[in-house]
């Protein structure tokens, strides 16, 4: 399970802070992006096994960077958490419509338990 | 069924006899032959009311044909004796006396080969016309009918036919009958359901607004639409108002007058039909219909002002203590604009504390609701952008909690677990405050979905665990053996449980008992002493807590109310639990209600049907 690679993506810097140092515990390599554009780029380049991806961010937001890597040869089959702030955000029902096959919720959830999720998914 | 020609034809009074005080029975002899359905009506003509000044106007009424189809080719009709002059002229005539009869016209009501088993007949008064040559076919036919007649009327005394139909009961099987002298209402009639089986219909004739008040009660009993049927007409009272009599008081230059005339609220006054016979000038401006083309209408040309209570008090015929008030109706302008408005309707008596009249008010409370909306979508947006912070404010004391920063003291430890615990308490508030205001805005989406409900249930218990064995409570889950699997929104379901439950425990003391109760409720049952009215899930939840103050229990599901025994006792809560329980519960088509007493205890009652009806559409406001 250890160095797998993950890219977070993430505009508030607390949290893109908070989730970099507890994956790094975990023996997670990470990279990070600020908003949707930078996120696309370093995705589609660096291929990580995993990608945790906020909803709200400037510049290209989360639904839209999704779109986007899902019409990349490569992205169409990344594995994608999707951050939220709001369990029924109508954009996350939209974007599990368009089946990504994991999100989550930012505020009710530890952060230990995100850690755990992702894990999850890498090992399943 | 054969086609019946309708035609003229001369007539002649051949019978006219009192048939109960203030009603009269008149038999024509037709000249030809005449042939018409049991249950059918024809309107009859009378030469020229001379001196006629009064509203209604005109020579002709329709009367319901109340004997049976004959060779004599006669034909008999009931009515009130009132004081318009038609009626007063018609039902003074004698045997010889002339008259036209036009017709027959169609009948809702049609018996024959392809009846229902049972037929439950609801006639108001003089309407009871209809249904004595149906009662009567169907004995002299010997049709496989069970037949049910509730008769409503004002006292015996002006009640027509009650030997008749008292002879009937007695010499046959399939009649019954019952006689009411007050308001009616689905309790009355709810047992002839029990122990019949197969197709049932219920027939309603009576005045417009009886019709339309036992058509509710139906409803509530959970009877279809389409196993009713209905005859309805517009009685005039003596002392109905009149566009005269409006005229007389209102259109002149008095100060009163021009008081209702260039008041800012829109202001109407109805006959007791509901029939406009004046508005002033803001009912123009509001609803942007003129004078000219309110009056002669109902109130509904603009909306639907007419309430089930307008009804209902109408045909209870009592007096209001208040009157009608109906908040946040939605009206339309005749440019097809909707607006929301504030109504007010008070009855108007005459000296008989006859109802002559409504006085209906309405304010325009658009740019007030507009505002409301504002203040919501700032609530939302607000709760929203909390969230990032609350979650960064989680995070880190998850982190230093968990000593991923370096070990903490015990002093430590207790002081960040009291932030974590406050952020806590937050993000359920701001939950909270987002799904109220999703409501407000009427953004909150049903995600339905099949729902093993005992499960659910369970979960939800589970996840109070900690609360319910702090307090030491004695917790009790009683669930139904076969629950089907319904169609619920999670979301939902989890406000109404999540609350319920969190409510007892909160609000029983120490070592006190809280039980959930999850049942199937069959329509007809009786869960926490009201009547079923279609197969939901009940959902149950007592305590033995402190209570609602009596004078409050009104005030519950108000939004941010809280009860004055419990805000001395130091119990965290913000008032938006019930309110939101409330509004989740109307959502899925549900009802809510409860039982409590002070320090002794509060059982919550919560149907949630089984098949959901999209009842309050949630669409986004204007």
């Amino acid at each position: 399970m250890s160095n797998k690679k993950i890219l977070i993506i993430e505009d508030e810097e607390a949290l893109r802070r908070a989730l970099r140092e507890e994956f790094a515990h975990a023996n997670f390599e990470t990279l990070e992006a600020k908003d949707g554009e930078e996120g696309l780029t370093i995705a589609l380049s660096a291929h990580p096994d995993l990608i945790l991806l906020d909803i709200v961010m400037p510049v290209m937001d989360g639904m839209a960077m999704f779109k986007k890597l899902r019409e990349d040869a490569w992205g169409k089959d990344a594995k994608v958490i999707i951050l939220t702030n709001y369990s029924d955000d109508e954009r996350v029902a939209s974007a599990v419509v368009q089946q990504p096959k994991y999100y989550l919720v930012k505020s009710d959830w530890k952060i230990r338990d995100v850690v755990a999720k992702a894990k999850e998914i890498l090992g399943g | 069924m054969e086609k019946i020609p309708q035609k003229v034809f001369k007539a002649t009074v051949s019978s006219a006899e009192l048939v109960a005080q203030g009603v009269k029975k008149i038999t024509c002899k037709i000249s030809e032959p005449f042939s018409f359905s049991v249950g059918q009506y024809v309107w009859v003509e009378i030469p020229n009311i001379e001196g006629e000044t009064k509203i209604p106007k005109g020579s002709r009424r329709a009367f319901s044909v109340c004997n049976m189809p004959n060779k004599e080719n006669t034909i008999s009709v009931i009515g009130r004796i009132s004081e318009s002059a038609f009626k007063q002229k018609f039902f003074a005539f004698s045997e010889g006396d002339e008259v036209t009869i036009h017709g027959p016209f169609g009948s809702t009501f049609i018996i024959g080969q392809n009846s229902p088993k049972d037929l439950i007949m609801i006639a108001g008064g003089v309407a009871i016309a209809p249904f004595l040559p149906i009662i009567e076919t169907i004995k002299t036919q010997s049709l496989p009918i069970k037949c049910f007649l509730f008769y409503l009327n004002r006292n015996q005394e002006s009640t027509p036919f009650l030997k008749e139909l008292e002879a009937l009961k007695e010499n046959n099987k399939f009649f019954d009958y019952k006689v009411k002298y007050d308001v009616f209402s689905w309790d009355d009639i709810k047992y002839t359901c029990d122990g019949l089986e197969g197709e049932r219909k219920w027939w309603v004739a009576g005045p417009q607004a009886m019709v339309g008040y036992v058509y509710g009660e139906l409803e509530k009993g959970g009877i279809s639409m389409f196993d009713m049927a209905f005859e309805n007409y517009y009685p005039i009272h003596p002392h109905n108002l009149t566009l005269e009599k409006i005229k007389e008081q209102l259109q002149g230059e008095g100060i009163l007058a021009q008081a209702i005339q260039n008041s800012a609220s829109h202001t109407i006054i109805t006959d007791a039909n509901g029939v406009v016979l004046f508005a002033n000038k803001a009912a123009e401006e509001i609803t942007g219909y003129t004078v000219e083309e309110m009056l002669g209408n109902t109130p509904r040309l603009w909306g639907g002002m007419m309430s089930d209570e307008f009804y209902k008090n109408f045909w209870a015929r009592k007096r209001m203590t208040a009157q009608i008030f109906i908040e946040g109706v939605i009206n339309r302008r005749k440019n097809g604009e909707a607006y929301y408005a504030n109504a007010r309707i008070t009855t108007i008596f005459d000296e008989e504390d006859e109802i002559i009249g409504f006085v209906g008010t309405e304010e325009d409370v658009t740019n007030a609701k507009e505002i409301d909306q504002a203040k919501t979508e700032l609530i939302f947006l607000a709760s929203h952008q909390l969230r990032t912070p609350l979650s960064a404010i989680n995070w880190y004391t998850e982190m230093l909690l968990e000593e991923e920063a370096g070990k903490l003291n015990d002093k430590q430890k207790e002081y960040v677990d009291e932030v974590y615990k406050g952020s806590q308490r937050m993000v359920n508030l701001v939950d909270t405050l987002l799904d109220v205001s999703r409501f407000e805005l009427g953004t909150f989406v049903l995600d339905l979905k099949p729902v093993d409900i005992v499960s659910f249930a369970k979960s939800m218990v589970k996840e109070l665990k900690v609360q319910i064995d702090e307090k030491k409570l004695k917790c009790e889950e009683r669930y139904s053996k076969e629950m089907p699997l319904f169609n619920a929104d999670q979301k939902s379901l989890r406000i109404i449980f999540q609350n319920l439950l969190s409510n007892a425990i909160t609000y029983t003391p120490s070592k006190g008992e809280v039980v959930l109760d999850v049942r199937m409720a069959k329509q007809g049952d009786i869960i926490g002493g009201k009547n079923v009215g279609e197969a939901s899930v009940a959902v149950i939840v007592s305590d033995t807590g402190y209570g609602i103050p009596k004078a409050q229990q009104d005030k519950i599901f108000t939004k941010l109310f809280r009860a004055d025994n419990v805000r001395g006792k130091n119990i965290e809560g913000t008032g938006l639990g019930l309110y939101m329980v409330q509004a989740t519960v109307e959502q899925a088509g549900g009802s809510i209600w409860f039982e409590s007493e002070e320090n002794k205890g509060t059982t919550f009652y919560v149907l949630l049907p089984l098949i959901y009806t999209k009842k309050k559409e949630a669409t986004k406001a204007p």
